[in-house]
């Protein structure tokens, strides 16, 4: 005969198993899940913009001059610039290694002065030089594109950051230095 | 009759064993059946292949791509569709190597610019996709993640 004196585990010690197993569950699926959920993406702030003023290429001794104006709501940092030849869409070729003003060559790009900081102050206007000579952009060269970079903090790192929706271009007007 | 079975104690430990092991198999097949993630700025790889921006353009033979964003492509899968289907290449394929001019190791940086050539293939090409490739940390290292979502046509 089967006795009637069986125990299996208290109420008490039932819920809390029950309510130990959810919390642990809970705890696997929240690290797995929180991933998937969109945070703010690095970018640009809308009202940062630059201006080309004015372009001018001496051909006969290949340097490029062009001020730039920060049209812009808020400093920048410094810019990508990008030329492009005859017959393509698209500047890809990077004229860092040209630069010859008093700005800092990152491994892309141009910034303004040392340190993180966006030194490039509205309304401000600066006067750049790329020197191209003997180089095979030089015979080429039809446009240039710019794009304005910013030091921004994210989460709690500065970080510079390409405000590619600011890019500028510029056609390419050719004229001579020296009669 | 008195008949005996296998004692409580016996039977509990079973039971216990039995979960343990049916528990392990369902998580190593589910384990499989999950695509392990792969993180990025603190997020997962997906979310940021949304944020990947680039601009690219072939004429003349040439492939140019330039790095708007502030996500660093690591690589990028060309998609070629020809008349009697598709192949998808590895943009180092279009690296033009006679000058030193071909894709990064570490990838396209911010900003970065890449340019190769191909005129045989790609001037065949009826339609041409760029498929960016991101690099990422995942719980067995760094790993590479394609972002199928984010085709970029050319062609």
């Amino acid at each position: 005969m089967l006795s009637k004196d069986k125990k299996a585990v208290s109420v008490m010690i039932g819920y809390i198993l029950l309510v130990a197993i959810a919390i642990v569950i809970g705890v696997l699926v929240f690290q797995w899940m929180k991933t998937y959920v969109p945070t703010d993406s690095l970018e640009c702030p809308d009202g940062a913009s630059l201006f080309i003023q004015s372009l001018n290429y001496y051909s006969d001794i290949s340097v490029l001059n062009l001020t730039l104006k920060n049209n812009g709501r808020f400093d920048i940092a410094g810019y990508f610039i990008y030329a492009g030849v005859e017959g393509d869409d698209l500047a890809n070729v990077d004229l860092t290694s040209f630069y010859n003003g008093t700005g800092f060559r990152l491994k892309s790009g141009i910034k303004i002065s040392g340190g993180e900081v966006n030194s490039f102050k509205t309304d401000f206007e600066r006067l750049e030089e790329f020197n191209l000579f003997e180089q095979d952009i030089a015979e080429d060269i039809v446009f240039v594109e710019i794009v304005p970079i910013r030091y921004q903090e994210e989460k709690g790192k500065i970080r510079l950051v390409s405000c590619g929706n600011a890019k500028v271009r510029e056609n390419v007007k050719e004229i001579v230095a020296i009669e | 009759m008195k008949r005996r079975g296998i004692s409580p104690v016996v039977a509990t430990v079973l039971l216990i064993a039995i979960v343990v092991v049916i528990g392990l198999i369902v998580f190593l097949w589910f384990r499989g059946m999950v695509q392990e993630s792969i993180l990025k700025f603190d997020k997962n790889i997906e979310l940021v292949c949304a944020e990947v921006s680039f601009d690219a353009d072939y004429s003349g033979g040439d492939l140019s791509i330039l790095n708007l964003g502030n996500v660093p492509i690591y690589k990028m899968k060309v998609k070629i569709y020809t008349e009697g289907g598709h192949e998808t290449k590895n943009i180092e394929d279009f690296s033009d190597e006679s000058n030193n001019a071909g894709w990064s190791w570490s990838g396209l940086n911010v900003g970065g610019t890449f340019s190769g050539e191909n005129s045989g293939e790609l001037n065949l090409a009826e339609e041409i996709f760029l498929i960016p490739v991101l690099l990422g940390d995942s719980d067995s290292g760094r790993k590479s993640y394609v972002c199928e979502n984010e085709e970029y046509q050319i062609k």
